[in-house]
Parts: structure tokens; C-alpha cells; sequence
């Protein structure tokens, strides 16, 4: 039962925070310098035309009239309309967001398949050549600006090899799957569309990749650090000297404990993903939330910018906060109090 | 009484060096943390480039073969040219020479990877001293506000504040310090929370130090270390970050050598016109490269857990 009181009142502590953080972004781009009327407008706008604009966004109203507005259309799922679409925030957000989860999901995926065993490997063999091979990739990874490798793989896989495709979730010649969650890939294996299938496959490969470089980076750095702690306690030291086979004591018990503060790190990870991942969609022409926001923010899309701000700093919140709560399920050294 | 012959060591000490403890509680001194430094050779590496490319960047005005390229001057007779003796790293499409590009973008680039760091360290040390030094309601205020900006990923502030304030150096750096010392405020506040129970902070308290000095003098010093750390590694971290909003001309007027702004500009000419996104991604990288090389140095001798 301990566990469920833990829950309930870290669900207690964390609502007030949510609408702390929607009310600091919103009072954020109400309260800072610089007309966002002028830069949407351009500076050559008439001054009439200004007022009309300032009115029609209901920007010339009180600070707290404003933030009623926004709550009440906020409930009802309304985020403003978006300057560039004419469209309502919110449908943009809700076309968008799934690619961009496709992505995150497969990015963090990939990370996982290649950091694991880097990482493992990385700190059994320590400072053999696997090792620093894992290192120099790691530290690579941390330092390469994901723009820069996205369009050096662009050159090298989809100009020289031609290999993968440029740009898009699908080729724009297959007709695409029925849109059941959005997610091409899964859409696309759910109706069982074969050719879209492969053609989203080819697709999310290099976004994907680029957007796990980083993550897989900090996976093999925290799980060697781990596992090179791990390796000389004595409870390892004694089982292998009484003869257990390396492998199982390995898999068994020397991987759970090292992998304990990549779980805790996982939050962070998906922070960096989420907050670059707007680089990358651009790169790739990837039709996400990132890309989205980007471009209004460009463009001055003023609605949609805080929109997608919103929605963006909900989802991290949230998944930070399931993500704390399992952390904290599975390690035994916590106490609930 | 002080003793002159002092006075540059206790500065030192103040800032950690000289007679500190590490986290295994020994006294290191400063040879010692030369001599552990130089056995480091990737630290060593990082170092020297990291001299190279400031010294490049301090230096600009004198070292670039055509300085007036990294402002407004277009060359239209020698568009597109690949690198020769004349361009070490070619031209772009208004002729503009792209090393000498790269050595304004570069400074550019340096002055908002160092300062931002920095200036969160400054405010998050500060909230960080105090939340943990007097505890209680003002530390827990603090902390709650330090929780909302902690759980807001750093970069879609960082945009929300440019697509208001606008671009220019001066907001870029303002929109990414704005999320960056939060993580200062929590690493300060629990290192300070340790340090509070130790028993020399207890003896300078009964000797009747004031909150001030005991404050300033000894948790200071020894909390420091982690954060030193954080900002070599942070700054590394700050430079991926402008490049990538200059990447996407977030916050970069044209024409603004911003090293990431410089990659995009020469995207729409690969793969043919290679040069001129190749060189300033290429010492984009250099720059986060050898300053996370550099902090990784740190950190193996600091022995410290940083997040």
C-alpha cells in the first residue's frame, strides 16, 4: 500500500506544478519585450492594421482576463487559431504529433539496441580495443551537431549509395495506410499495406538514426561506468571465483544493477530527444510537432507557437513523471515516506 | 595580520584550488592536479584545440585573409568557387571567402557557448546556496519553482522566448540561460545540504563567523567542484544548442556568420558545392569536441558525479 500513497501524493504535488509551468508559458509570452503584433506584421505595418490584429488575438486586454480566455478554450480543447494554417492549433498538434512520436519512439529503440551492447561490451573488456572504440563513439556522439551528421548521411545514403530516401514519411507515390493511430510504420503493419510498410521503414531509418546518436552516446557512457562499479564489487568477485558461468552471472546480475542509472537518466534522454527532434524534421522534411513549432516560430505564428510550446512541455512532463514513478518501482533502495 | 605571501593561494583556495577536498575527503593540492592533468591525454587534446579555436577566434580581425566577408561585402565575380590558395576553404554563393566566415561565426558561436553557462551558474549557484543554506520556506520556494523550469525541455523555451524577443545574440543567450540554471539550483542545493552538516561549517559557526563568511568561505569552495565541471560540459552542450537554432535561422540576422546559419546557407548547394557546409560544421564540431573532451578530462581527476 505504500507504494499507492507514494503515487497518489506525488500526483498531488505534480498537478499544481503542471499548471505552474502553463501559466509561467503563457505569462512568458505575454510579458516579454517585443511586439509579436509588429512581427508578425512586419514593420511597415499601418498602425490601424495593428490595433485590429491586437484585438482580434485579444492581446489588449487584461493579464488575467487573458489567462481566463486561454483556460476556458483550453478545456474545450482549443489552443487559438494558427496565422499560417487558418486551421485551430490543436488539429495542427494533433496531425502532427504522432509522427513526431513515431520518431521518438524508434530513435529511443535504436538507442537501446546499440547502446546496450556497446555499453555491456564497453565495460567488460575494459580498455581493450572495444572499449575505447565505445568511447570515442560516445564522446563523438555527444559532440557531433545532429544537423551536421543528418546531412552528411543525407550525402552519403541518399546521394552517392541511394540507398534510403531524402525526405518525407513515405513515398509520395504510394498511397498511404488508413490512419488508425497516425503512426505510419505501425498503420501501415496494422492494415497489413506491405509496400507502405517498406517504404515508411526506408523512411524513419536516418531520422531516427540521427535523432539516437546522442542518446546512444550517454546510454554506453552511464551503463560502462556502471558495469566497471559493478565489476569489482565483491559479491561479483566472490561468485565468479566460486566458478559461476561468466555469462549468466553477467546477464543476471551484473546488467540489472548497472543499468539502474540509465533507467534514472531515461527522463533526461527523452528531454534531449524531444527538444532536438525539431532539427532533424526539418532536415528530413519529417512532418512532426518539432518541425511544426520551428516553423512557426519562423514564420511568427504566435497562436501556434505557444500552443506547441504548451503541449510539448505537457507530454515531457508527463513522461517524466510515469518515467519517475517506475524508476522508483523497481529499485529496491527507495522508501516511501 | 595577513601574510602577503598567502594572499594568492587563499584566492585560490576561494576558488577551490590549492587545498581542497574531493569527494574520497584527501587534501589535493595544485601539482597534484597538474600532474593528474597531464597524464590525461584526451584532456590535453581538448585543451589545445580548445586554445587553437579561441586564439582563431580572439584573432579573427587579424588572421582572416577578407574580414569585410564576414560582414556585408558580396563578391558576385567569384560565386561558388572550391577551395584553393587564394580561398583555404572556398567561396559561397554571394563570394564571400568562407574561412574568413568561419572565423567570425566562430566567435560568435564561443562568446554564447561560454557566457551561457556562465550566467546560469551565476544565478543558479546563488539560489542554490540560498535554498540550501536557509532551508526551510525560502528553500522550499525555490525549489518548487526550480521544479517547473526543470521539468520544461531547455530548447522549446529557448524558442518560444526568440520567436518573441526576436533574434540578435543578446536574446539568444537570454532564451537558453532562462532554462539553464535550474540544473545549477538542484546540484548546489543538495551539495550544500551535505556540506551544512559537516563539522568544520559547525565549528566556524560556534566561532561566530558570520552567515556571510561561513556561507562564502567554506560551503562555498567545497561545493563548487560539480559546478565547475557542469560548466565545462554545459558549454559544450550551449554551443550544440545555438548552432542548431542558427541551423534553422532562429535568432540569427543575416549576415550573421552564425557557424550553424553558415550550414544551412551551404545546404541547398550539396552535394556539389560541398565546402561550404562542410568547414563550419566541421569546426562546430571541433568546438563541442574538444570542450567536452576537456570536461571529461576534469571530471576523471575531480572524481565527481555530475548529471
Amino acid at each position: 500500500m505504500k507504494f499507492w500513497e507514494y503515487v497518489l501524493k506525488r500526483v498531488l504535488l505534480f498537478i499544481p506544478v503542471l499548471f505552474g509551468t502553463i501559466i509561467l508559458i503563457f505569462l512568458m509570452s505575454r510579458l516579454l519585450p517585443g511586439n509579436p503584433v509588429r512581427l508578425m506584421l512586419g514593420p511597415d505595418a499601418p498602425m490601424s492594421q495593428i490595433i485590429q490584429v491586437t484585438n482580434e488575438l485579444g492581446l489588449n486586454k487584461p493579464l488575467y482576463i487573458q489567462l481566463e480566455i486561454f483556460f476556458i478554450n483550453f478545456f474545450e480543447g482549443k489552443l487559438g487559431m494558427s496565422f499560417l494554417t487558418y486551421r485551430d492549433v490543436s488539429i495542427d498538434i494533433a496531425q502532427y504529433f504522432p509522427a513526431s512520436l513515431e520518431e521518438a519512439i524508434f530513435a529511443i529503440l535504436i538507442a537501446l539496441l546499440i547502446g546496450i551492447p556497446l555499453g555491456l561490451a564497453a565495460g567488460i573488456k575494459q580498455n581493450k580495443t572495444t572499449d575505447n572504440i565505445a568511447r570515442v563513439y560516445a564522446i563523438s556522439g555527444i559532440s557531433f551537431p545532429n544537423f551536421y551528421i543528418a546531412i552528411l548521411l543525407i550525402l552519403i545514403f541518399g546521394y552517392y549509395l541511394k540507398i534510403l530516401p531524402i525526405s518525407g514519411q513515405i513515398n509520395p507515390f504510394i498511397p498511404p495506410p488508413q490512419r488508425i493511430t497516425g503512426m505510419v510504420v505501425i498503420d501501415s503493419l496494422i492494415t497489413g499495406d506491405w509496400p507502405a510498410f517498406v517504404s515508411s521503414i526506408r523512411h524513419i531509418i536516418l531520422p531516427a538514426f540521427v535523432l539516437s546518436i546522442s542518446p546512444t552516446a550517454q546510454i554506453v557512457r552511464l551503463l560502462r561506468a556502471g558495469i566497471i562499479e559493478n565489476k569489482n564489487k565483491p559479491y561479483y568477485l566472490t561468485m565468479l571465483s566460486n566458478g559461476m558461468n561468466i555469462e549468466i552471472l553477467n546477464r543476471k546480475y551484473l546488467f540489472k544493477v548497472s543499468f539502474i542509472p540509465t533507467l534514472s537518466i531515461l527522463g533526461l534522454l527523452f528531454a534531449s530527444i524531444i527538444s532536438f527532434a525539431y532539427v532533424v524534421e526539418t532536415v528530413f522534411a519529417w512532418p512532426g510537432l518539432g518541425r511544426y513549432i520551428a516553423n512557426a516560430v519562423l514564420y511568427t505564428d504566435y497562436n501556434a507557437i505557444v500552443g506547441g510550446t504548451i503541449v510539448i512541455v505537457i507530454i515531457f512532463m508527463v513522461v517524466n513523471f510515469a518515467m519517475d514513478l517506475i524508476y522508483k518501482y523497481f529499485d529496491p533502495r527507495i522508501r516511501y515516506d | 595580520m595577513k601574510n602577503p605571501k598567502n594572499i594568492s593561494k587563499r584566492i585560490l583556495a576561494s576558488f577551490g584550488i590549492g587545498s581542497f577536498k574531493n569527494i574520497k575527503n584527501e587534501n589535493v593540492k595544485l601539482e597534484e592536479f597538474l600532474f593528474k592533468f597531464k597524464r590525461n591525454k584526451l584532456a590535453i587534446v581538448g585543451l589545445s584545440i580548445f586554445i587553437i579555436l579561441i586564439f582563431l577566434a580572439v584573432f579573427a580581425n587579424w588572421i582572416a585573409p577578407y574580414p569585410q566577408d564576414a560582414g556585408i561585402a558580396v563578391h558576385f565575380n567569384q560565386t561558388l568557387q572550391p577551395p584553393s590558395f587564394k580561398h583555404i576553404f572556398g567561396t559561397d554563393d554571394l563570394g564571400r571567402d568562407i574561412f574568413s566566415r568561419i572565423l567570425f561565426g566562430l566567435r560568435y558561436t564561443l562568446i554564447a557557448g561560454l557566457t551561457i553557462p556562465i550566467i546560469g551558474a551565476l544565478i543558479g549557484v546563488t539560489l542554490g546556496l540560498i535554498a540550501g543554506y536557509f532551508g526551510k520556506k525560502i528553500g522550499t520556494v525555490i525549489m518548487r519553482i526550480t521544479d517547473v523550469f526543470l521539468s520544461i525541455p531547455p530548447l522549446v523555451i529557448a524558442l518560444l522566448v526568440i520567436s518573441v524577443l526576436g533574434p540578435g545574440l543578446l536574446n539568444i543567450i537570454i532564451a537558453l540561460s532562462i532554462d539553464w540554471w535550474s540544473w545549477y539550483v538542484r546540484m548546489v542545493q543538495a551539495e550544500v545540504l551535505v556540506i551544512r552538516e559537516q563539522n568544520f561549517v559547525e565549528a566556524s559557526y560556534i566561532l561566530g563567523s558570520s552567515k556571510f563568511r561561513i556561507i562564502f568561505s567554506h560551503i562555498l569552495p567545497n561545493a563548487i567542484f560539480p559546478v565547475i565541471v557542469k560548466i565545462t560540459l554545459d558549454m559544450g552542450y550551449a554551443i550544440l544548442n545555438v548552432a542548431s537554432l542558427g541551423f534553422l535561422g532562429l535568432g540569427i540576422t543575416p549576415p550573421t556568420p552564425e557557424l550553424g546559419y553558415l550550414v544551412a546557407e551551404g545546404r541547398l548547394f550539396l552535394p556539389n558545392d560541398w565546402w561550404i557546409s562542410t568547414f563550419p560544421g566541421l569546426f562546430i564540431f571541433l568546438a563541442i569536441l574538444s570542450i567536452n573532451l576537456l570536461g571529461d578530462g576534469l571530471r576523471d581527476i575531480f572524481d565527481v558525479e555530475v548529471t
